[in-house]
Parts: C-alpha cells; sequence; structure tokens
C-alpha cells in the first residue's frame, strides 16, 4: 500500500518543483492580498475599538487580523484544478489516464497539491510580511508546527478533491464554471474565509457545521493562531473523515462518468 | 499622382533595460530613404523578408504612423495630418486580423461600416448590392462568420474593405492560409477590380504566385531600404539568366554528356531536370543535342520561378540589385 | 448631418450590433452574471451579519452597506457599456489601435464605443429594483440613478487614465488592474474604517470614497453640496484621462514607442 503512494508522493514533488520557478511571480503579484489585508486590519481595529469588545467570537484583535491571513493565503493558493480535470474530459484525454496504472482522481490531486503548497507558502510569505510592517510580528508556538503542517495539508486535500469532484461534473455538463462559484462562494461564507464562523448568528453556524467547507478554511486558521493540541487532533479527525469521504464520493462520481463515456463514446 | 513618397525615413526609439535602473537607447531605423511613385489605378507588390520594412511603410501611408524624415502625399494629402479626412478614400486589409463580427452575419459588418463612413442608406444598399455579385457573397450574406470557410470569410473581408468606395485598397498578406481555389479567388477579384474599377492596390505578400498574377510593378525592400523597383515583366527579363529543362527519357539513358553551363539539379528516375545559364549556353541549342543523342518522351523549357529571383536579390544583396537596375537601364 | 448626429450614429450602429451579438453567448454571459450576483450576495450576508452583531458601531446600518454596493455594482455595469475602456493597455499592445486610426471618426470615441458588455445591463436592473424595494421613496430613487452614473463617470476617468498610460509604460496593464482592483475593494467598504491616511487616499489617488461615502451622504442625509464634488471630479478625471489618452497616441505615432513591431 505504502509503495504504491510513491508515485503519488513523486507527482506532487515534481509538480512543486515545477511550480518554483513561479513563486517569485507569485510575491510580485500580490497587490490584491496587500489591498484586501489593508482593509480588513482597518476594518477590526476599528470594529474592536468602537464596541470596546476585548475578545470577538473567540478572537483578541491580533488574532482575527492573523486568522484572516491564513485564511486568503489558504483560498488564493487554489490552484484551477476543476478546470483542468474539464479540459481532460472534454478532450478526451482523460480516457487515456484510464490506460495507465495510476488513479486520475490521486494523481490530479498530487499535481495540484504540489502546485498549491508552494503558492501558498508564497503568499503566506507576502502576507506576513504585510502585517508585520501594518501590526507586528507574530510567533506561533513552535510545538503546534508539526501539527499545524498537517492540518493544512490535510485542508489542501479536502478543498481539492472537492475541486476534482466538480470538474468530473464535465462528464454531464459543458461548464462547471457555475457548480464552483457556488461551492467557492459558500466557501467563502459558511468555510470561515472572511469571517470566523463563531462570529454567525446560530442558525448560519448550524449550516457551517453541517457542510464541509469549515475544515478547509477555518480549521487549520484557528488553529494557526489559537494553539491547542487537544482540539487539533479532534480536528484532525475531523479532516481526515472528509477526506475521505469527499474521495468516495468524488470516485463514484467519476466512475458514473466514465461508464457513460463508455456507453455514449468519448 | 496617386501617392508619392519622397526621401521618407522611419526610426524606432527602443528603450533596452539592463539591470534594474540602466535603460539604453537604441534607434532602429525601420525604414530608410525610401522615394517612390505610383500612378492611379496600378497595382504594386512590396516584398521583403520579415523586419524589412513592409508593413511599416504601409502604416506610413495610411497616417498610422508619422515619417522621421521626408514627406508622403497620399491622393494629394498629407496622411499623418489629415488621417480622418483621407480615411474616406482608401482602406485597407490586414490578412491576420479581421473586421468582421465574429458571431454575426457579415451583413450586420456592413451596416456598421455604413455608419462609420457616413454612408446614406440608399448609397449604402447601392453599394452592397454591387459587392455582393461581385464577391458572390449571396449564399452566406446572412450567415454567421464563424461558420464561413476561411476563404469566404477573407472575401467578405475585402468586401467591407470597399464598402466606401475607396480609391486605394492596402492589403496587407491577403491570401495567408488560403486554400489553392480561394486563394486563386481572392485573387480574381482583385485583379477585376483594379482593371475595371480602377482602384489602385498596394499588397504585400510573400506569394509570389499571387505578386506574379495581380502586380504590374514590384518594389523589393530589405532592411528597410528599397533593393530594387521595377516592373514585374522586366524583373523577369534582366533577373534571368537561366532556363529550367525537364526531360522525360523514353528508356534508359546514358550518362548525359552536358556541355558548359548546364547541371542537373534533380532527378528521379527517368525524369531529369536541368538548370542551363543562358550567359554561357543556348536553351535551344542544349535541347537538340539531347534530343539527337537520346529517345525522349518529352521535353518543356521553364522560367524559374519569381520566387528564386528574390532570393536571388535578396542574396546577392544591395549592389547587385543597383547592378540590376543599371542593367535594366542598359538593356532598356 | 452633424458631427453631434454621425456620432450619435455610430454609437447606435455599434449599440445595435453589440446587442446582436449578445444573443450569441447567452450562457457563458448568464453564468458571468450568475457569478456577480452570487459574489454579492455572500459579500452581503457577511455585512448583514456583521451589521446584526455591531449595531451601534458607527451612524451606517446595513441598509447603508447595501446601497453602496447597488450604487457601484450599477456604475460598473454602465461603465461596461464603454467595455473597451478596461482593455485600452491590449488594444495598443496588440496593434489593434490601428484599426480605430484608419477610420474617418476619433479613435478615443470610437474605440471606446466598439465593444459593449450589454448583459450587465441586467444586473444594473436586479440591483436597481432591489434598491427600490429597500427604499420606496422617489427622491431616494432619482438620486440613487444620478450617483450612480456619476459613479461610473468616476470609474471611466480612472480606467481611461490607467489605461492610457500604456502608451508610455509596458507595464501599465499590470499596475492598472492592480488599482483598479484597489479602487473597487475599498469602495465596498464603509468609508469610516479608513484612518489617517488612509483617508485622504480615498478622495484622490484610490477616489473610492467619491463610490462609497458621497452616495451615502447624499442620499441618507441630503448633503446635495457633495454631488457638485463628485461630479467635478468625475468630469475632471475623463478630461484627464482625454489629455492623457491624446498625448498618448501622439507619442505612439510619432513612433517612439516600445510598441515595436517593425514588419
Amino acid at each position: 500500500m505504502l509503495k504504491s503512494m510513491d508515485k503519488y508522493l513523486a507527482a506532487a514533488a515534481l509538480s512543486a518543483k515545477n511550480y518554483l520557478g513561479y513563486a517569485s511571480e507569485v510575491i510580485f503579484r500580490s497587490g490584491f492580498l496587500v489591498v484586501i489585508l489593508f482593509v480588513f486590519v482597518n476594518l477590526w481595529t476599528v470594529t474592536y475599538s468602537r464596541s470596546g469588545a476585548e475578545i470577538i467570537a473567540g478572537f483578541d484583535l491580533r488574532q482575527m487580523l492573523w486568522y484572516l491571513v491564513f485564511t486568503e493565503s489558504i483560498v488564493i493558493s487554489r490552484p484551477r484544478v476543476h478546470l483542468k480535470v474539464e479540459e481532460d474530459i472534454r478532450t478526451g484525454a482523460v480516457s487515456y489516464a484510464l490506460a495507465r496504472p495510476y488513479n486520475y482522481l490521486l494523481f490530479q490531486l498530487s499535481v495540484s497539491f504540489g502546485e498549491r503548497m508552494v503558492r501558498f507558502i508564497s503568499t503566506l510569505t507576502v502576507g506576513y510580511a504585510v502585517m508585520t510592517v501594518m501590526v507586528r510580528p507574530y510567533f506561533p508556538d513552535l510545538s503546534i508546527l508539526p501539527f499545524l503542517t498537517v492540518t493544512v495539508a490535510l485542508a489542501m486535500m479536502a478543498d481539492l478533491i472537492g475541486m476534482i469532484t466538480i470538474g468530473f461534473l464535465a462528464f454531464w455538463v459543458e461548464d462547471v464554471s457555475p457548480f464552483f462559484l457556488v461551492y467557492s462562494r459558500l466557501q467563502m461564507l459558511l468555510g470561515g474565509m472572511i469571517v470566523p464562523i463563531t462570529l454567525f448568528p446560530p442558525f448560519l453556524r448550524k449550516l457551517s457545521e453541517w457542510l464541509p467547507f469549515r475544515f478547509m478554511v477555518y480549521a487549520p486558521a484557528k488553529l494557526f493562531v489559537n494553539c491547542d493540541i487537544s482540539q487539533a487532533l479532534s480536528l484532525m479527525a475531523g479532516q481526515i473523515f472528509i477526506c475521505v469521504l469527499l474521495f468516495l464520493i468524488g470516485m463514484s462520481i467519476y466512475r458514473m462518468g466514465v461508464k457513460r463515456l463508455d456507453v455514449n463514446g468519448g | 499622382m496617386c501617392i508619392d513618397v519622397n526621401h521618407v525615413s522611419k526610426q524606432y526609439t527602443l528603450w533596452k533595460i539592463k539591470g534594474w535602473t540602466r535603460r539604453e537607447r537604441q534607434v532602429i531605423e525601420a525604414v530608410k530613404d525610401v522615394s517612390f511613385r505610383v500612378e492611379p489605378g496600378r497595382a504594386l507588390a512590396l516584398i521583403g523578408p520579415n523586419g524589412a520594412g513592409k508593413s511599416t511603410l504601409i502604416k506610413l501611408l495610411c497616417g498610422i504612423l508619422s515619417p522621421t524624415r521626408g514627406s508622403i502625399r497620399v491622393l494629394g494629402m498629407d496622411p499623418f495630418k489629415d488621417r480622418s479626412k483621407l480615411a474616406y478614400h482608401i482602406s485597407s486589409v490586414f490578412g491576420q486580423r479581421s473586421q468582421l463580427w465574429y458571431h454575426l452575419p457579415p451583413i450586420d459588418t456592413f451596416l456598421l461600416l455604413g455608419r462609420i463612413y457616413d454612408i446614406d442608406r440608399v448609397e449604402l444598399k447601392k453599394r452592397m448590392k454591387e459587392l455582393v455579385e461581385l464577391f458572390d457573397l449571396s449564399s452566406f450574406l446572412y450567415q454567421p462568420v464563424r461558420k464561413l470557410s476561411l476563404g469566404q470569410r477573407m472575401r467578405c473581408e475585402i468586401a467591407a474593405a470597399l464598402i466606401h468606395n475607396p480609391k486605394i485598397l492596402f492589403l496587407d498578406e491577403p491570401t495567408i492560409g488560403l486554400d489553392v481555389v480561394a486563394r486563386s479567388m481572392v485573387i480574381d477579384i482583385l485583379k477585376d477590380l483594379n482593371q475595371r474599377k480602377n482602384v489602385t492596390i498596394i499588397l504585400t505578400s510573400h506569394d509570389t504566385g499571387d505578386i506574379e498574377r495581380l502586380c504590374e510593378d514590384v518594389i523589393v525592400l530589405n532592411e528597410g531600404r528599397i533593393v530594387l523597383e521595377s516592373n514585374i515583366r522586366e524583373m523577369r527579363k534582366n533577373f534571368f539568366h537561366t532556363k529550367i529543362i525537364e526531360i522525360e527519357f523514353a528508356g534508359q539513358h546514358a550518362d548525359l554528356d552536358l556541355p558548359p553551363g548546364v547541371s542537373v539539379i534533380e532527378r528521379s528516375g527517368p525524369v531529369v531536370k536541368l538548370e542551363v545559364n543562358l550567359k554561357v549556353q543556348d536553351a535551344n541549342e542544349v535541347v537538340s543535342r539531347i534530343v539527337a543523342q537520346n529517345s525522349v518522351r518529352d521535353i518543356t523549357i521553364q522560367d524559374p520561378p519569381l520566387e528564386s529571383i528574390i532570393q536571388h536579390i535578396y542574396l546577392s544583396g544591395d549592389p547587385a540589385g543597383r547592378e540590376a537596375e543599371q542593367n535594366a537601364q542598359i538593356d532598356g | 448631418m452633424s458631427t453631434v448626429g454621425k456620432y450619435l450614429g455610430l454609437f447606435l450602429g455599434y449599440l445595435y450590433i453589440n446587442a446582436k451579438g449578445l444573443l450569441e453567448y447567452k450562457v457563458s454571459s448568464l453564468i458571468a452574471l450568475f457569478g456577480s450576483l452570487l459574489n454579492s450576495a455572500i459579500w452581503l450576508v457577511f455585512w448583514w451579519v456583521f451589521f446584526k452583531r455591531f449595531p451601534n458601531i458607527s451612524e451606517w446600518q446595513f441598509v447603508h452597506l447595501f446601497t453602496i454596493w447597488a450604487v457601484l455594482n450599477v456604475a460598473l455595469t454602465l461603465v461596461s457599456v464603454f467595455y473597451n475602456v478596461y482593455k485600452i493597455p491590449a488594444i495598443i499592445n496588440e496593434g489593434k489601435l490601428e484599426y480605430y486610426l484608419v477610420r474617418p471618426k476619433n479613435a478615443l470615441f470610437h474605440l471606446l464605443v466598439a465593444r459593449m458588455q450589454l448583459i450587465d445591463l441586467l444586473e444594473a436592473a436586479i440591483w436597481f429594483i432591489s434598491f427600490i424595494i429597500l427604499k420606496p421613496e422617489l427622491p431616494a430613487i432619482l438620486l440613487f440613478l444620478l450617483m450612480s452614473v456619476i459613479s461610473a463617470a468616476i470609474i471611466h476617468g480612472f480606467l481611461l487614465i490607467l489605461g492610457s498610460l500604456g502608451f508610455f509604460l509596458k507595464s501599465a496593464d499590470g499596475i492598472g488592474t492592480e488599482l483598479y482592483n484597489a479602487l473597487i475593494t475599498f469602495s465596498t467598504y464603509p468609508n469610516w474604517i479608513f484612518r489617517g491616511a488612509a483617508k485622504w487616499i480615498i478622495f484622490t489617488v484610490i477616489p473610492a470614497g467619491f463610490i462609497s461615502y458621497v452616495p451615502v451622504q447624499v442620499i441618507y442625509n441630503r448633503a446635495y453640496l457633495w454631488i457638485l464634488g463628485s461630479l467635478g471630479f468625475g468630469i475632471l478625471l475623463n478630461v484627464i484621462g482625454c489629455v492623457v489618452f491624446s498625448r498618448g497616441l501622439k507619442y505612439f505615432e510619432t513612433g517612439n514607442t516600445f510598441v515595436l513591431r517593425a514588419d
């Protein structure tokens, strides 16, 4: 089993290496990140000072700001893997993948994961620099680092599997972008990208808890600003469960799609 | 006089960025001291390799760019200063760039062009009817452009360029990417336009076949300079120092006993191609000699294609061009 | 026909042909419309949550925030009628400018009206109707329309200046996009979150204050003098834009330009 995972690790490493060349470009093209962080710093500084609250939704001001840097970095670093899958299906390249000794979903996951890691680290570096200038530096507890790395990786995997699964809808529809739009906007709000989900009124919070998005964005960012190892373990369990669940859903959609391809011709 | 170009040069300034802050200025002369004239109703070809300055010259003539030195008159106007006025009387077709609306039928583009050129409705209808007949567009006038073949599209493109009845038509690679039939049709229409409607045509093309069929005059540019300005027929005469003889032998042929000035350029089975240098040998003599010595099934004598003449001009560079011009004058 | 008549005719000609082209790619434009509305909806939910949690944070309520989103979006859809204003650097760099230069009409006017993203007007209608539902008072509705038009003029002028810099700077496209994104982002937040230098920036370099703060002042607080300020600023930006464009065009034509397409 472990042996057969080798090729996926190799694919991810290769993709990361390939993308390293673009890392400097990511850093230079981060004007949007700077602008949005500037706005967030202003918004929350004013909100905390005017409302007089020390803690809002379980975060103090510093935690709130670093939480947002982290969520933005996770979401911005996302490669457009759903479009890659859509193209593979439209051009028929997916049928060639059938003849190869790998799982198509896992392969796409590895490649996009490698790219995303490089992008995430470069984006986070920029965000970190911007926040250090605008507020002051933040040093998370070093003991949390291994846990953080694992939750970030799991969060990204869950998200990428979700995106690949959306790409698989291209077996039935011509353009998967509306589905991705719904997915990404729900993630933006209910995943906790623009605000921690703990700020929500009860019904929105319930909704968020029933959806997988909080494991993709909220969970790792929360761990980043609030180092609680006991929480980390239950979080990871949840993330692994979501990854497996999404993978099974993705694979069954893929199988149905391939069958359809078989019946109708590629 | 339709076009009068007088000692025109065009320079571009290119800033090269070196390191972080240093910038180096580099002047590129795309057109160098070019002079020529075109009479109304002529068809002129501009030829030259990439970067020779053909497109820059056309842009100068349309008034898109202003000359660094020298003067240009087109239909009695300064194209750069009177660009908007001149625009009513000239038109241009750029092979790679379409002015047709891709998702709409060509008729819609024609109607829009009517607005752009202030053509009143009655006149516009008349013009469109003429062009539809001339270019045989009626079968696809109402079909979206994206569904047309490349040849049909190019016919529409040229028709669109003619909607305001221009006196001069500039064409930059109009036949690029077209198949033989479509290309031939486009050239026939242009020729008809030039000869019957007296539209002056200025054409650039990489296809010397097009040029031979359509144009009377030719200007060869290289590195911004005019290397040769000539009549196509004269050019042939002056540059044909060779002829090609193609022979199909009836059976086994012995090793050919070739006189000096004749060389074999191709050999495939019974067919042999010879090149004869006319300065040394007479082509007819070579033919009679071969026929006398061998049994021959078929024999043809051809001029080399225009292509190879042009290649010859480029290869021999500027001095040869001058020499050729002088030769032409002596011969004339 | 008078000159004005001819130019109006040209505008109508392009309006007709763009409207006809609209029917050709319905699906992709509807998806874009859906995406834009969905994005706004998500942000509005965020603001609804925000104001529910902090009702006394300022004199602003959710309705004010909804207003700036509506004004901004209606303004953007109006700018879409002159869609090429977004594409000026690309038009210059890809040599498409020549198409307009060889025509007998003013090149800037011609290129601005040549492409229209008319599907966006549907979005404008949706925002307009939702504003009417939220605030069904005639003066407010008229002021809303007026401020949307002025905001559109400001965005248009801003884009025109940035785009025309493309004649001089190869990187104008990238810088322009960044500044435009900053303008739009700043315009979707209440002005009172900005302090210090940022307060000045949003009324000068990145004039988001005119698009967010001023309409709220005019519609809810009857600060009518602000209308003149905004209008003046909008006109100023467009005049500067025209000047930069014509200067740039001169520069382009005399060929002292990096756009080297010698062939």
